[in-house]
């Protein structure tokens, strides 16, 4: 007994100093350890930055819906490509659900970017303050703004959080005009503490001036009431800046476009380790590799529609800049040959209707080799699948044509001639004469062709429920809807939180 | 089935100088009655004359008469359940016998968590499949050879793929968050592979399915256990010291074929169709369609005839005081789709010693395995995908151009020749395996034996992937690479058993220390555009173009520490009582909540023996059991209960524009994670009738699994990150198994063993937990193809009181302008599948699993097996049919016939979800 008593005392003894159930982190950093460094610490923000990223393709959406959702960009069904469950047409005819791909994931994406921005805030919250961390803060405070611009723009009341920790846990809607009211007075009130420089890639002051000239703008939207000249005031800011307009309509658009004179802010893209930039890789012809040395196949999908390809004049500069068409040939000047028609490939540039099978009497020509291409954005030779140009997101030419139209608004017909002509002058076209609303309406669409702005003017233009080319009138979808004008908040979210169906706050 | 019989060459031998002999000696006959103990006679008994197929058997009164050759002659009367008696004639008219029941056979031995018991002795549910019962055949997993043997283990695995593993569960599925896969116990060291035990090297499976029983091992219990003890060498045939030892081989060859192959459209098919499109739409033909001018079936072209061998050398031997066991066994697959194969081989000696009077025990077990597989992608859509690829290629395109490269065409995006992807891209593993086990038991004082176990098991593998430039039709740079891996585990056990028979009374106790690391790593290094084909990844330079993320590495480890103890009693073998309890600790687990207790209770009663039933000759043995225990599942990643920082990939400083590497929460952390409980009553019948000749069992249970492990999606913000891993949800499931086995026909020229089990299991959902709202669905079961883009192509759903498995689908009514017309949410209908109503439609789950096995046994020398095993009442979701029933695809593509119809029917939109499909 006596032997089984000592036994039982030994285990014991080993088992208590066996206990230890630690858990031992080696492949990443323990809670308590963050931040190992100052360079962590300056680091911060930067995932807020990397948050943009992910805006332009279908990671995100925010690009895509812009564009596809207005009157000159569509991705067309081509027999059993881009036919992908509707997602494309739904865009175009603005039929797009609560569990629409677009509307899930562009709302994910620009939370991120909140989230982010409210962690990195929770974080240098925490720290002594000095200059450099409160000019950090204000930065980051004008990152979240300009995400939370994107959310009213595209959602409308969505929740209003400026911190990560102190959140609750379900939160609740925040009427659209509150959050106007608060991303102005943030920003406003954070002027000071920005960097007044040209630096294409961070929230400087410009940046701030040209969010703010972005809102104000877009303020009879968001809140019922115009306000035209504070608008006026903040693009009058930026255009003071260290900006001006390039002569040449591609300048900022080139594959090496950091450095160019017409950008206030920009997302970054590189090829290898900014990826999220694949235009080309929509757009192009499968075939169009053998033009641009490619060692990857493009997808054969994205074009103009027909409305925009026919409001180009023959003797506008940007036809032919921004867009692919005729016969195509390979970089050593040999004709390309389609491999679906085994004929010489020439992209027809009118697309004959949106959705293209055999069975609707589609040939494999128009179903493969129709409706003009981009080439906007600068496709290097040797380009990978993702393009190494910056995104411009706020870019002096804009801010041109938001100088007019603030000015026609409030002058009149032809207030804004001054501000136009420049742009137009540029495309090889003759001065503005007399423009109102809605030729400046046409010339945003022809100048600033798939750059992101197309949604929000068509619905400050009041033009967004207009039928146009395949959607409304004879064509499937809605148009008379002005329910459409804002994104509904996706499914998930709201399941994951009721709240967010209540009325808002 | 032995590659060789030296026992039938014997029998021959004997069989000519027996009927040599009787031409000696005047036949006469022998009259006698055959009963068992308790006095009474036994019909149905085998009496044979020893050498010859000559023989009889007892009538009803237990009554034969047989002729005998000669006074030499040897009667052999045996019976099912009884031992084997034999007596020589001699002069005798008259033979009556007594037959003794069969110890051995009564005191066949379960193994069980830190023991072993006697099979009359169990009280929960506990099955065992012993080498004799094993399924037959070439298997690829040793897992196999109790496919259908043991009701409520349910094995499974889809596709010709040799490489592709084996889906095993005990009693259904407890969970959909954390693992369910049970616990292998091998050799008493728990979380050994399976795969590297090999068929042949395996003695009994044994099954531990209800929580009384598998919570002895704590934590990792709740998919129930299966315990595998390998062969050890024998020493019952030595007297002593002398040593003896036999070689064993065994050899065996199978061929496998595609069962079923789809019937997509062939070349004159789809021109068919071709031309009614062009006549409906009024196109020419060579607009429309592009031509191969070839008539290829591509399915053909993938799938082969699969052979597959397998070697087995042992050798094993023993004398009183040692004893070995060693075995190589080499296997080769070769997967019915070209281009997949695998091929291991595996080594293994295990080695006993005994001391100190019999006091000391060491047994020591070394196995190793390496393994090298050949892979092809082959259930996704992707360019690489082979299946995809050979089903929608259109028939009309060559294999081979005229030249003899391989025929491409760019008909649509993502569209490759299947052939050239199985020949062109390299992508295979090495791995090696091993695993080491020593235990030493010393008998301190009588009754009491100290055990201490070590072991230590490691998995390493390397996996080259090689895809050279201009595989793809549509271009590609080429890419590489390689991938190092490895995890390996520690074991230490000390326990201490005691057990004491006091007059009726006996009771047997084991108490133990458990403690378990594993630990992980591996690291991968990757680049692209080759600018050698023949290097490939054999030299990681010949890769120009490397970014970051081109390189990475990774390691982590959990551990694992249980305290446990069990006792078990019983009243002269009728009354049984048996509890334990286990107090078990994860790593894995938040700070709040690392430890948690389990506690068993298990009672049965021999019915049989009571005095009331003893009128009762047929029935043997009759026992009642019903336990109750607890036991949990860790089995999830690691670090979940932490807010682990990540290396979330580069990013650009806004600052200068240079690289930087960003970090994020990879998780929130959730301090209180906590062990995932399953709670199970159990009971069960055993019985045993007509003098043991059919025995068999009966369970019945109701288990109910809470704080369900899962990554629940959470808002962000507030959250860190998008993800938290909690406990939430409960799952309850009942169901009922039997077993029967016994002999159909008994004789010494024929016998026919039959066994069946039957099963069903119902798994249901009581609380989807966090993240769902009442009457909300957990989407499951997702489908991904050309044309299903967007995040409504899942059938399976969760919902509450539905069976897990369900087929939640939205239900078609009818085609209108070319569109499925679904009835709608709102009451109505609607072509839109996001707002389609969804219904449970059937449900993935059997209503019976069955397995039948029958042996067939011709002059104790060759055997026949014939074994019936599946499922009745189980739904299949049919996707292929789904995907390629559509024209969006066709003429391009390739299609069913099914698609033609639906085209005639006006039928015009993408692959789409309807209930008709299951």
């Amino acid at each position: 007994m006596k032997r089984i008593l000592i036994y039982s005392l030994l285990l014991a003894i080993l088992g208590f100093a066996c206990t230890d159930l630690e858990e031992e982190l080696y492949d990443k950093i323990p809670e308590d350890s963050y931040h190992e460094n100052d360079e962590q610490i300056a680091n911060l923000g930067i995932k807020v930055y990397t948050s943009l990223t992910n805006l332009i393709d279908d990671g995100g959406w925010w690009f895509l819906a812009q564009e596809l959702t207005g009157d000159g960009f569509c991705g067309p069904t081509r027999a059993g490509d881009w036919e992908d469950g509707g997602k494309w047409v739904e865009m175009h005819r603005h039929t797009w659900g609560n569990n629409t791909e677009g509307v899930n994931r562009m709302w994910s994406a620009m939370y991120d970017g909140v989230t982010n921005a409210n962690q990195t805030l929770d974080l240098l919250n925490k720290l002594t303050s000095n200059e450099a961390i409160e000019a950090k803060k204000s930065e980051m405070k004008l990152m979240r703004s300009f995400y939370y611009y994107l959310l009213i723009d595209n959602y409308g009341d969505v929740p209003y959080l400026t911190s990560a920790e102190s959140a609750p846990e379900f939160p609740f809607k925040l009427k659209r005009e509150k959050i106007f009211d608060s991303l102005t007075t943030t920003v406003e009130g954070i002027l000071p503490n920005l960097k007044l420089e040209d630096s294409k890639y961070l929230a400087t002051r410009y940046m701030a001036y040209a969010l703010l000239a972005k809102l104000y703008i877009n303020a009879e939207v968001y809140t019922g009431t115009p306000q035209w000249a504070k608008a006026e005031m903040y693009i009058d800011s930026v255009m003071t800046g260290p900006y001006s307009l390039s002569n040449d309509v591609l300048e900022p658009f080139v594959t090496d476009n950091e450095n160019s004179s017409e950008i206030i802010f920009s997302i970054a893209f590189d090829e290898n380790d900014a990826q999220g930039f694949r235009l080309h890789m929509r757009t192009l012809h499968y075939q169009h590799n053998l033009k641009y040395d490619m060692l990857v196949g493009p997808w054969n999908g994205l074009c103009i529609t027909p409305d925009l390809w026919n409001s180009y004049t023959s003797d506008d500069i940007r036809k032919d800049a921004y867009n692919i068409y005729g016969q195509q040939y390979a970089s050593d000047g040999s004709e390309i040959i389609d491999g679906g028609t085994e004929e010489p490939l020439i992209i027809h540039p009118v697309l004959p209707a949106l959705v293209m099978t055999q069975d609707l009497g589609f040939t494999l020509d128009q179903i493969r080799n129709t409706g003009a291409r981009v080439q906007k954005y600068e496709i290097a030779m040797g380009a990978k699948e993702n393009l190494s140009n910056d995104f411009p997101l706020f870019r002096i030419t804009d801010f041109y044509l938001m100088k007019a139209e603030v000015m026609i608004r409030q002058g009149g017909d032809g207030a804004g001639d001054a501000y136009i002509t420049p742009i137009r002058t540029r495309a090889g076209l003759g001065a503005a004469s007399g423009f109102g609303l809605d030729s400046l309406l046409l010339e945003r669409g022809k100048e600033l062709y798939v750059e992101g702005h197309r949604r929000q003017d068509l619905i400050r233009f009041d033009k967004f429920t207009d039928p146009w080319w395949e959607k409304g009138g004879e064509y499937e979808g809605t148009s008379d809807d002005p329910s459409v004008e804002l994104f509904p908040i996706p499914k998930w979210a709201t399941d994951a939180n009721d709240n967010l169906l209540a009325d808002p706050q | 089935m032995n590659f060789l019989n030296l026992r039938f060459l014997k029998a021959l031998f004997t069989g000519i100088l027996l009927i040599t002999a009787s031409v000696a000696f005047s036949q006469h006959t022998v009259t006698g009655t055959v009963n068992d103990m308790d006095g009474n006679t036994l019909p149905g008994v085998n009496v044979t004359i020893k050498g010859t197929t000559v023989g009889t058997i007892t009538d009803v009164q237990g009554q034969y008469k047989i002729d005998v050759p000669g006074n030499d002659a040897v009667l052999v009367f045996s019976f099912i359940g009884y031992s084997k008696e034999e007596i020589t004639v001699g002069g005798q008219k008259t033979i009556d016998i007594t037959l003794m029941p069969d110890i051995e056979a009564l005191s066949e031995v379960l193994v069980i968590g830190y023991g072993t018991m006697k099979k009359e002795d169990k009280t929960g549910a506990v099955s065992q499949v012993t080498a004799e019962e094993l399924n037959g055949g070439v298997v690829t997993d040793a897992i196999q050879t109790i496919q259908g043997r043991t009701p409520g283990v349910t094995i499974t695995k889809s596709g010709g793929d040799p490489n592709a593993g084996f889906a095993v569960r005990v009693r259904g599925a407890n969970g959909y968050g954390a693992g369910t896969s049970p616990l292998y116990v091998v050799d008493g060291v728990p979380g050994v592979d399976p795969t590297t035990v090999a068929p042949e090297d395996i003695k009994t499976f044994d099954i531990l399915k209800d929580a009384a029983s598998t919570a002895i091992y704590g934590s990792q219990g709740a998919n129930g256990v299966i315990i595998i003890t390998t062969k050890q060498g024998t020493s019952n045939k030595s007297d002593g010291n002398e040593f003896v030892s036999n070689v064993n081989f065994n050899s065996k060859i199978s061929l496998d074929y595609t069962a079923n192959r789809y019937d997509m459209m062939d070349a004159s098919e789809l021109r068919n169709y071709v031309q009614t499109i062009a006549d409906a739409t009024g196109s020419n033909v060579e607009d429309i369609f592009n031509d191969g001018g070839s008539n290829t079936d591509w399915q053909d072209e993938i799938f082969r005839t699969g052979v597959t061998s397998s070697n087995n050398i042992s050798f094993s031997g023993g004398n009183k005081k040692s004893s070995y066991y060693a075995s190589a066994t080499h296997a080769n697959w070769e997967g019915v789709m070209k281009g997949t194969s695998k091929e291991r081989t595996i080594g293994k000696i295990n080695v006993n010693h005994s001391g100190i009077d019999d006091k000391l025990r060491i047994q020591g077990s070394l196995s190793g395995t390496i393994e090298h597989n050949d892979y092809e992608n082959y259930d996704g859509w992707d360019q690489d995908d082979i299946i995809y690829q050979a089903l929608s290629r259109n028939p009309t395109d060559p294999v081979y151009t005229e030249n003899g490269g391989y025929y491409e065409a760019n008909r649509v995006f993502n569209y490759q020749n299947p052939l050239k992807i199985i020949n062109k891209i390299q992508n295979e593993r090495d791995a090696q395996r091993f695993y080491g086990m020593m235990k030493a038991d010393l008998e301190l004082v009588e009754n009491l034996i100290t055990s201490a176990r070590v072991g230590f098991t490691q998995n390493d593998y390397v996996s080259n992937y090689f895809k050279p430039a201009n595989t793809l039709a549509s271009g590609n740079p080429g890419d590489g690479r390689k991938q190092y891996g490895m995890d390996n585990q520690k074991l230490l056990e000390l326990t201490a058993s005691y057990s004491k028979e006091i007059g009726q009374h006996s009771l047997h106790g084991v108490g133990g220390y458990s403690w378990q690391e594993n630990y992980y790593e591996g690291f991968y290094a990757q680049g692209e555009s080759p600018i050698s084909p023949s290097i490939g990844i054999n030299n990681l330079q010949n890769f120009i173009d490397i970014n970051y993320e081109d390189i990475g590495s990774w390691a982590g480890s959990s551990r694992l520490i249980g305290f446990f103890g069990r006792v078990r009693y019983d009243f002269n073998k009728k009354y049984y009582a048996s509890a334990s309890l286990r107090r078990d600790g994860s790593s894995k687990f938040g700070e709040n909540n690392k430890w948690g207790w389990f506690p068993t209770f298990a009672a049965g009663w021999r019915i049989d023996k009571e005095q009331f039933m003893a009128d009762l000759s047929w029935l043997d043995m009759l026992k009642l059991r019903a336990s109750y225990g607890v036991a949990g599942n860790q089995d999830i990643g690691n670090y979940r209960s932490l807010v682990p920082w990540e290396l979330q990939g580069p990013g650009i400083n806004p600052l200068n524009g240079e690289t930087v590497i960003n970090i994020g929460a990879a998780w929130n952390k959730n301090p209180n994670l906590q062990w995932e409980e399953t709670a199970e009553i159990n009971i069960g019948i055993d019985f045993g009738l007509l003098n043991n000749r059919i025995s068999g069992s009966m369970d019945v249970y109701n288990k109910t699994t809470t704080n369900l492990l899962g990554e629940v999606p959470v808002p962000v913000p507030p959250n860190l990150a998008s993800t938290t891993f909690m406990n939430s949800g409960e799952l309850r499931s009942y169901g009922f198994e039997f077993f029967a086995e016994g002999y159909v026909y008994d004789r010494p020229s024929f016998k026919w063993k039959s066994a069946i089990s039957l099963a069903h299991n119902t798994t249901k959902v009581i609380d989807l937990g966090e993240g769902f709202d009442e009457g909300e669905v957990s989407k499951r079961g997702w489908i991904s193809g050309r044309g299903l883009v967007g995040d409504q192509n899942w059938v399976l759903g969760i919902l509450e009181g539905e069976e897990i498995g369900s087929f939640y689908l939205p239900v078609y009514v009818t085609l209108l302008d070319g569109d499925f017309v679904y009835l709608s949410e709102s009451g109505g209908y609607t072509t839109e599948l996001s707002k389609a109503k969804r219904q449970v439609v059937g449900t993935a789950a059997p209503d019976l699993e069955f397995g039948w096995h029958n042996t067939f046994t011709f002059y104790d020398n060759w055997i026949v097996e014939v074994s019936f095993r599946g499922m009745v009442g189980n739904d299949i979701y049919n996707a292929t049919e789904m995907l390629f029933d559509a024209t969006t695809n066709i003429p391009d593509l390739n299609g069913l016939p099914s698609a033609v119809d639906w085209y005639e029917e006006g039928r015009t939109n993408a692959p789409s979800l309807a209930d008709f499909y299951v």
